[in-house]
């Protein structure tokens, strides 16, 4: 049992519960469908991990994430990754106050508590290293002077899976430090034509003595319905879900066996091991229950492990993808099958 | 002369060739035979066996043997007779059956039927036989047992070896697909039925591990999406539909109440496994197909 605090009380527990229902709530009224990228943001907000989300442009990721940070009162900054980026654009940097004569450190879009990095893969690694040593650390470094992250912080990158030329594919070893890495779909038939009925209705905006059409972020409302103080309180929460030995054991089982399947070069961290436990006690609680189960373990394997899984040379030339590995993993959860 | 005489004395072992008469006749000194006539030869040989002796003149007609009574003491034969002047040279060829000295001429008459005269005057040979039996006894042992004689010869060797050799081929043949067929039969994972066996019988008991209740719950989850036939369903969408399904549905949420929920519980797990005890070792197989 890995209950380091006092068991979660009926009424925390629902207080809790009455929270996670408004944001998805007020999520919902701008964002259609995406339930799942929903939860995932909700358990890299309460675990404090960080979200990388790999889907094409268009998906209302940006929206998603705004419509979040309003809802519970939380400071927002997107950066658009380029070629370009220096670290200090993301960091901030030490200038020169010209009436005072003196530097002046001038803090930079990461000082927030969601921040959008989209495209991440554009940016040269030494900016991608710059943000993931904020991710792992929670601090930077300006000049000689050490900041602390606002908390919570949470990344929320993005990283397109087609237009691969002039990108940088994150390593394996920065991709560890994501939590969950969570691959969008495309919005079902139904999804679909509820966006088009809302974008439809959306109207225009008038401004000084012209319109400009509105979208989706100018119907947001500022009122957040969940408050800082809500946000500890279920991310304490998070941490009183009860887990049994018997999960561990799955997990150390599903853990072990990825970095023995035939087709994995490199098999998942222990680092996956934690984030499968912290990412399923997050959803057990979203899902009303005060203990998880090995739902909670199928659910998330695929956001937790793949991207910490490197599939051999051998594999990928006989088009196993990693989708393949991890359903085999799953479906050998009984012992039976997927031995190396 | 006796030295003028050539003696074959057979021997046991070599009765022949040593006393061959082509061999034995000494032609220069047949003349004096007669004067040998009143001087006999004594042979020695075992009981029984033969001995040969040629070139003696005797004078006289021409000798022959006795018809033999029964129980003749001595077997004499004539082997070649020829005349020699006035008198006939003869070879002997002579078995005593029974042991002493016996005398040849006891066993001679004259061919005419003329009197055959004094017999110690003949000069007739005389044989020695000696008793290789003890005193007294009168027959041999029975014979010791000896190795067998070898069966047949080097065709017959080469044979017997090829079909020894194609006995062990086959043999060792045999022994490698035995042997494999038992590496195989060890090496065959055992069935989700055989795992779950065990596992829900001690869960039963009460005496189930840490680890032997998650392989349990991983092999319930197994069994049961073998069974409903989701395999090819998407992982995370197997455990939800498994959940609301009405036969596995009470067993799932009943081990997530004994296995995951904090503190005590009142799910009996000897009933909530009962159904589980003695599958079959291929239930499973036949309940994926009936799906």
């Amino acid at each position: 049992m890995l209950e380091t605090q006092a068991p979660l009380s009926a009424a925390d527990f629902e207080k809790t519960e009455a929270f996670i229902h408004a944001v998805r709530a007020r999520v919902g009224t701008v964002v259609v469908g995406q339930d799942v990228v929903v939860e995932r943001l909700l358990i890299a907000l309460f675990t404090g991990g960080h979200l990388l989300l790999q889907g094409v442009p268009g998906l209302a990721k940006t929206l998603l994430v705004s419509v979040l940070s309003k809802s519970i009162d939380l400071e927002f900054a997107r950066v658009q990754f380029t070629i370009d980026l220096l670290p200090s654009d993301i960091i901030g940097a030490e200038v020169l106050d010209q009436r005072s004569n003196e530097f002046r450190v001038r803090k930079g879009p990461i000082f927030t508590n969601l921040l959008l990095a989209d495209e991440i893969n554009r940016a040269a690694p030494k900016v991608q290293s710059a943000l993931l040593e904020a991710m792992q650390e929670r601090k930077v470094t300006i000049g000689t002077t050490t900041f602390r992250l606002p908390a919570p912080f949470l990344v929320i990158a993005t990283q397109n899976p087609i237009e691969q030329a002039g990108t940088f594919e994150l390593p394996e070893a920065q991709l560890d430090r994501f939590m969950l890495v969570h691959r969008l779909d495309y919005p079902g038939r139904d999804e679909e034509r509820e966006i088009l009925a809302r974008n439809a209705a959306l109207g225009i905006q008038r401004m000084d003595k012209g319109a400009v059409v509105k979208t989706e972020f100018d119907v947001l409302a500022d009122e957040p319905v969940g408050s800082s103080a809500e946000l500890v309180g279920a991310m304490e929460a998070v941490h009183r879900v009860h887990v049994s030995e018997t999960f561990v054991e799955h997990v150390v089982d599903l853990v072990t066996r990825s970095r023995h399947h035939r087709s994995v070069a490199l098999g998942c961290s222990p680092r996956a091991g934690i984030s499968l436990i912290k990412a399923s006690r997050a959803r057990a609680l979203m899902h009303g229950r005060p203990y998880v189960i090995p739902e909670d373990l199928f659910a998330l394997a695929e956001d937790v492990m793949l991207h910490r899984m490197r599939l051999r040379y051998e594999a990928i030339a006989d088009g196993v993808t990693g989708r393949d590995v991890l359903a085999e993993l799953l479906r050998g959860f009984g012992g039976v099958e997927a031995e190396s | 002369m006796l030295a003028s005489l050539v003696l074959a004395c057979a021997q046991a072992s070599q009765p022949a060739e040593a006393a061959h008469p082509a061999e034995a006749v000494n032609p220069a000194r047949a003349a004096n035979a007669t004067q040998a006539a009143s001087r006999s030869v004594q042979l020695e040989a075992p009981v029984g066996l033969s001995a040969r002796i040629g070139d003696v003149v005797l004078e006289g007609s021409e000798l022959e043997v006795a018809p033999l009574a029964s129980d003749a003491p001595l077997v004499v034969r004539i082997t070649r007779c020829a005349p020699h002047g006035d008198a006939f040279r003869y070879d002997f060829e002579l078995v005593a059956l029974e042991p002493g000295l016996h005398d040849v001429a006891s066993v001679l008459r004259r061919k005419d039927n003329g009197p055959l005269g004094d017999p110690a005057a003949l000069g007739a040979p005389k044989l020695l036989a000696v008793a290789t039996l003890a005193e007294g006894r009168l027959t041999p042992n029975s014979p010791e047992p000896r190795e067998s004689p070898r069966l047949g010869g080097y065709t017959t060797t080469l044979w017997l070896g090829g079909a020894a050799w194609l006995v062990g081929l086959a043999l060792l043949l045999a022994l490698g697909r035995r042997k494999r067929a038992a590496e195989a039969a060890a090496a065959r994972p055992a069935t989700l039925a055989e795992k779950l066996e065990p596992l829900v019988r001690r869960a039963a008991a009460g005496e189930l591990g840490r680890e032997e209740r998650a392989a349990l719950e991983r092999g319930l989850v197994e069994y049961w999406s073998r069974r409903l036939g989701l395999d090819a369903e998407r992982p995370e969408a197997v455990l939800p539909k498994l959940r609301a399904h009405p036969d596995s549905g009470p067993l799932l949420r009943g081990l997530e109440v004994w296995l995951h929920a904090p503190g005590p519980h009142a799910i009996d797990v000897g009933a909530l496994l009962a159904p589980y005890r003695e599958l079959a070792a291929d239930a499973l197989e036949l309940g994926t197909r009936a799906h």
